[in-house]
């Protein structure tokens, strides 16, 4: 990222700020994604990331830290969409303290759409560490700068959701009671 | 693998399958933020006082302006583009079939939507007319190259079409044998023809991460790569990358645009205007109002850059100014793309509301004497120009609309022959 088109952009130029949100759009928009698993949702929390970032360009202190902060203000935007259209997380049933399944249960390939299905019951602050550890392949101490929460916040964060997808997947895989699908309609 | 690594490993690649990347969003935004105010920093506090009313007056002011103006071109846009859009292009004519006329060994099915203007309607192949279509070039193979969400494919031959790759929509040329250039994200990668993997660039020996890093790119027709990386020019040689200018380490020393001509003559922009002569970078400043985006290099080494009032043409020498036609929208960022055709001609297209205070205006051609206009009311999308001059354009009637269809529209020599 180019830190004179960052200073450019701060001090209004909207030709550099163009040439910026050409450049971050595509990250931006992979990352919303990733974690609102919806185009439609993905594309307006990008938008308003964008909107956001120009408006509140000129109190970013170090535009060496752009990426960064960008990536921290489209999280809030998403969990800000998330909520406007009604998608939080359902909670779901299930000790987060108890152990891991025995090992069979894992033995076979986990399917696809139990995965997503798993990972769409996370909050939105679980899929954003998810997705800047697992997808952006940065450290936990990098995804604390980028959230600005503490280091051990985040690896709570990430053993939690893991945690609770595996419950989901297990919960998945069991047979389900007539009652239990009639009252989850 | 135990069941945690099995679950992290799943995890990982639910997270990393490809999706295309959707554009609308980011057009909107740049259109929003031509009309919002940014927050600065208030070191005092009467001062937000004094201008916090007057920011939200204008702010609503704007908003109140864009609502009307978007009443007007609902009612009466819609009404002028019915007539020419909607209706059918004649009663019960079928589409005209084309061969080796607009493209070489190419049997099209199109229509005429102006003397010597055509509409595509398939390649035999594919429907090209219906498709979200997001990117257009005219390949140094002599095909016509479109980009869709999911692949690339050459019009009417080429039945292999090629996967695109995770990070969205790349800018992409198509080289003499074929083979498809594309960076995305500063990535550089190619895909040669009979092949479905493609091949991430490796950078410059010494480069801080081994893959290629950079900032814009250019294939010559003679199939040379040449890009730009941390201030420095150079092309892809039998040995790796072969610096040819970098620029003093200074502010605004990332180049973002590259133009290269057959001749090889290299602009390269920073924001000012960098021409590489002799191993030495001349840099000249912006015209009244600052550079726009559309800009371009002629096969004879000329460049030609727009600016808020008016394009420009430089030689290495000597500065040209031409005014815009009436028709052409003032305002940054109301001429893109910009391409020069080989006779030494331009060629505009006008984005229409992507950018701020931009109006689609349709493709205008400049001759260097007199301008000729055609698709009026469409927004431009994409557009090239093969080097026998027929122009191939990517329009839509509202770039800002995803649901609607990008037509790919012809625009032959002879309509051009037949307008000047």
């Amino acid at each position: 990222m180019d830190s004179d088109l960052v200073t450019r952009a701060q001090e209004g130029d909207q030709q550099s700020f163009t040439a910026l949100a050409h450049d971050a759009w595509g990250r931006l928009y992979q990352l919303a994604l990733r974690i609102l698993r919806d185009e439609d949702m993905a594309e307006e929390a990008a938008e308003e990331a964008l909107v956001t970032i120009w408006r509140k360009l000129p109190s970013l202190r170090e535009p060496s830290r752009f990426e960064a902060w960008s990536y921290r203000l489209l999280v809030n935007t998403c969990a800000s969409v998330a909520r406007r259209r009604g998608r939080q997380r359902r909670e779901i049933s299930g000790d987060m303290g108890r152990p891991p399944s025995a090992p069979d249960a894992f033995d076979a390939v986990i399917d696809r759409d139990e995965l997503e299905r798993g990972f769409r019951r996370l909050s939105v602050d679980q899929r954003a560490v998810l997705v800047l550890h697992h997808y952006l392949d940065m450290p936990v101490e990098t995804v604390a700068d980028v959230l600005g929460v503490p280091v051990g916040t985040v690896k709570s964060r990430v053993y939690r959701a893991l945690a609770q997808m595996r419950i989901a997947l297990d919960v998945d895989r069991q047979p389900r009671p007539t009652a239990y699908r009639e009252a989850s309609r | 693998m135990t069941n945690d690594q099995a679950l992290d490993s799943a995890v990982r690649a639910l997270l990393r399958e490809p999706a295309v990347t959707r554009t609308g969003g980011l057009h909107r935004a740049l259109a929003r933020v031509g009309t919002t105010p940014q927050r600065r920093r208030r070191w005092w506090p009467f001062a937000v006082t004094n201008t916090g009313p007057r920011a939200r007056g204008v702010s609503m002011a704007s908003a109140v302006k864009f609502v009307v103006a978007a009443v007007i071109v609902a009612l009466f846009g819609g009404f002028l583009l019915a007539g020419v859009l909607t209706a059918p292009p004649g009663d019960e004519m079928a589409p005209a079939t084309t061969n080796d006329t607009i493209l070489p060994g190419v049997t099209l099915n199109v229509e005429e939507v102006e003397p010597g203007v055509f509409r595509v309607i398939d390649d035999g192949e594919r429907d090209i007319a219906k498709a979200n279509n997001t990117g257009i070039v005219a390949g140094h193979d002599g095909g016509i190259w479109l980009l869709r969400p999911q692949h690339f494919f050459r019009l009417g031959s080429e039945a292999h079409e090629w996967p695109v790759r995770k990070l969205g929509v790349p800018d992409f040329e198509v080289a003499p044998d074929g083979t498809v250039w594309a960076m995305s994200g500063g990535h550089l990668y190619s895909v040669g023809r009979g092949s479905d993997d493609w091949t991430r660039t490796k950078g410059p020996a010494g480069g801080f991460s081994g893959q290629f890093e950079g900032s814009a790119f250019w294939v010559t027709s003679d199939g040379t790569v040449w890009a730009t990386w941390e201030g420095v020019v150079g092309y892809l040689g039998a040995d790796g990358w072969q610096p040819v200018g970098e620029r003093p380490k200074r502010p605004h020393s990332q180049f973002h645009d590259l133009f290269v001509s057959d001749r090889g003559d290299i602009w390269a922009f920073t924001g000012d205007l960098e021409h590489l002569v002799d191993g030495a970078w001349r840099t000249y400043g912006s015209p009244d109002g600052g550079w726009s985006v559309g800009k371009a290099a002629g096969a004879d080494g000329t460049f030609w850059g727009t600016g808020r009032w008016d394009f420009v043409r430089f030689d290495g020498t000597e500065w040209t100014t031409f005014a815009w036609p009436d028709w052409v929208p003032d305002g940054r960022g109301t001429t893109d793309p910009l391409r020069a055709a080989r006779d030494g001609s331009i060629w505009v297209g006008t984005p229409g509301h992507r950018y701020p205070g931009s109006v689609c205006s349709g493709v205008g051609h400049f001759d260097g004497m007199s301008w000729s206009r055609y698709l009026p009311d469409l927004c431009v999308e994409a557009m090239d120009i093969t080097a026998d001059g027929v122009a191939w354009v990517l329009a839509s009637r509202d770039d800002t609309d995803d649901s609607l269809p990008r037509h790919v529209y012809v625009i032959t020599p002879e309509a051009v022959a037949a307008t000047e």
